[in-house]
């Protein structure tokens, strides 16, 4: 009986902490994520649009995005196409540009903005990355293919001048995560904001793969092959008479 | 008409024009060359600022990254994925302030690898300065292949030139210093040049290479200066890695050492094992026999060139370094340029028994192996349609290619003496 009572309550306290920041009932989030071109280097398209019923005073926008294990970001590259207004933080660790699949890991990143959001009632921002796709393993049919899934990115928002913003309520929920992306740079305190309605939340790419039916074959034939240049190479190099430049 | 008598009659050109004082000189090629490479430099520039493909060698990157970390004090291997000697990365520290440093300086390596394999082929009994200035020209100074990798950053011209004054110091009979730039320099740098020990040591032996397999014996036997060479150059190469080791610890080791020799990148390459390889990934049984085995034709072919040409060094590495590359478990395009390097020293040797045609036919051939590779690439990597089993076929063919290429200029082969050994002779 006081279990259920314990679980009761941690749920009037869940419930407490999700509806309590009443900043966020006027706001609406719809973040995308689409995967351009083909092969093994895409690009990631992500949209963040967000309303304020209240207008937004004075924020700032970030974003968190996952990288899935079967996916790697080239970092130079990418901070190479953001705008310059962006900027791009690794979380932890780093991106292993030479593993396949299976010996990655998921890597999370940070993109900051520095576009401001004063008094506005909307924010529409479109940022894209080149990301590429590593090697899977081979498979053992046809019609498997393997595949990535890319979420889209959580949407963080902090507006420091904004009281009902800074409400114990919203403070409760917060997460931290860099001020502005800069290395070993301060954190701030941010709302995650969750997707609305129709937002796309992931999107997967298709890998090419290699079929371990064609092992044997495969091997065989390279042996063959080496094996063949090899001899002949070995043959005509033994065998053929060497002439000598006499005048 | 063949290459030869197409050189011959430029020589009878030449003869003439030198004495009127129109001829290109090496200078003037060396002048002319460097410009382009200029050019290129400043090209690159542009094309990476608009297109998005980008001119600049990733690797390059790589380089200006490590520099920067050693500038600041830190280890050049910081720098994910920089397996190279730390050298390079302190040799780029200039970067930091001109980010083309690197590139001039490649660039000016390449004029030298040029200035060099031309003192090596005036060595050759035969070949005429003209001669030697059509080789360099075509196939190493204006060569676009070659003068593209350095523009774009590309270090790799730098063993280049290593091996070149390693063979230099060998023919002009100072091989001691040969050793010593053989160890500390070129292995250091990269670790394949460790493949000519062989051929070094016959060379060094002065072992006839047919016939008397007494003599050829006795001689190997008591070839006191073939095991110097070998000891100093290991010893050479064990002093610059343990200086290595003690300024960077393991992650020198593991990153320019251990990465090179372990190494199995299962993905698409031009090596013929890329897709058995990546097939049997997962299984390391299976791995490790295939990669283990990958070694055994490439010793076999080092062994073989050794005892049939160490008599001729240049030709004996080319042939080597063709077919190393070739069945190496990896294999990227940059590699080639460590036998474009050789093949101007070469040249003479075979152009006297090649036909105009036939040569064409085999640039022609070697190109158009690569270029089906690249489509095949293309569609897997760009396009993502599933051409593993395309790709892995033309890397077969390319691979029948190069050693087709071998074979035509085995048989081909005229030996020319250096004019040192002729004078000796007399």
């Amino acid at each position: 009986m006081v279990r259920h009572y314990v679980a009761l309550l941690w749920l009037l306290v869940m419930a407490e902490e999700l509806v309590g920041c009443k900043w966020l009932n006027d706001v609406t989030v719809k973040s995308t994520i689409d995967v351009v071109g083909a092969g093994m280097h895409r690009q990631l398209k992500l949209t963040a649009h967000l309303s304020n019923q209240r207008r937004f005073l004075e924020c700032s926008i970030a974003y968190k995005l996952t990288v899935p294990r079967g996916a790697f970001l080239d970092i130079n590259g990418a901070r190479m196409v953001l705008d310059d207004g962006q900027s791009l933080l690794l979380r932890e660790g780093s991106f292993n540009v030479e593993a396949p699949m299976h010996r990655s890991k998921s890597v999370a990143v940070d993109v900051c903005t520095w576009r401001p959001l004063i008094n506005s009632f909307v924010f529409t921002e479109t940022w894209t990355l080149p990301v590429h796709l590593r090697y899977h393993r081979s498979v053992n049919t046809q019609n498997q293919s393997p595949s990535v899934r890319f979420d889209a990115a959580d949407v963080l928002i902090r507006c420091e001048r904004d009281n009902i913003f800074l409400e114990d309520d919203c403070r409760r929920q917060m997460i931290q995560a860099p001020c502005d992306c800069s290395t070993g740079g301060d954190l701030c305190s941010y709302l995650n904001l969750r997707s609305g309605v129709g937002s796309r939340p992931s999107v997967v790419a298709h890998v090419p793969v290699g079929q371990l039916s064609h092992l044997l074959p495969v091997t065989a034939t390279t042996v063959v092959v080496v094996l063949f240049c090899v001899a002949y190479a070995t043959f005509v190099t033994w065998f053929t008479v060497q002439k000598e430049k006499t005048e | 008409m063949t290459v030869g008598s197409a050189m011959k009659v430029e020589n009878v050109k030449n003869e003439r024009g030198l004495e009127e004082g129109q001829s290109w000189t090496i200078n003037k090629l060396l002048i002319a060359s460097g410009i382009i490479r200029l050019v290129l430099v400043l090209y690159a520039r542009i094309h990476d600022y608009i297109f998005k493909v980008r001119f600049t060698d990733i690797d390059y990157d790589v380089y200006s990254d490590a520099a920067a970390y050693a500038y600041s004090g830190g280890s050049p291997y910081d720098r994910a994925t920089y397996r190279y000697t730390p050298l390079l990365a302190y040799l780029l520290i200039p970067n930091a302030f001109c980010a083309e440093f690197g590139k001039l300086l490649f660039c000016a390596t390449d004029l030298l690898v040029g200035a060099l394999a031309y003192e090596l082929l005036l060595k050759r009994k035969g070949v005429s300065e003209r001669a030697a200035l059509w080789c360099i020209g075509v196939f190493w100074l204006f060569n676009p292949l070659t003068a593209v990798i350095s523009a774009r950053g590309n270090a790799d011209v730098t063993v280049c030139a290593s091996v070149l004054l390693v063979l230099y110091l060998l023919e002009s009979g100072n091989w001691l210093l040969g050793a010593v730039v053989h160890g500390c320099l070129a292995i250091h740098l990269k670790l394949y040049p460790v493949i000519y020990l062989p051929s070094i040591f016959l060379f060094l032996a002065e072992a006839p290479i047919v016939g008397d397999w007494k003599e050829f014996g006795r001689r190997v036997l008591l070839n006191f200066r073939g095991a110097s060479f070998a000891a100093i150059s290991i010893a050479g190469f064990a002093v610059m890695t343990a200086l290595c080791y003690y300024f960077f610890g393991d992650r020198f080791l593991e990153e320019s050492l251990l990465y090179h020799v372990s190494r199995t990148d299962t993905r698409h390459n031009f090596s013929p094992y890329f897709y058995p390889l990546y097939l049997v990934e997962s299984d390391r049984y299976l791995s490790k026999i295939i990669g283990g085995s990958a070694f055994i034709p490439q010793a076999l072919m080092i062994v073989v060139f050794a005892l049939r040409y160490s008599n001729d060094l240049p030709f004996c590495w080319l042939l080597t370094t063709v077919c190393f590359v070739a069945l190496n478990k990896v294999c990227t395009s940059q590699y080639f340029v460590w036998y474009l390097c050789l093949l101007p020293l070469a040249l003479p040797n075979v152009s006297a028994n090649l036909s105009s045609q036939k040569a064409v036919f085999m640039a022609a051939s070697w190109f158009g192996a690569q270029g089906l590779w690249l489509l095949a690439a293309y569609l897997l990597e760009f396009q993502g349609m599933n051409t593993f089993v395309l790709v892995w076929l033309c890397s077969l063919i390319l691979l029948v290619v190069n050693f087709w290429l071998v074979v035509v200029f085995v048989r081909s082969y005229t030996y020319l003496p250096r004019v040192t050994t002729a004078k000796k002779m007399e």
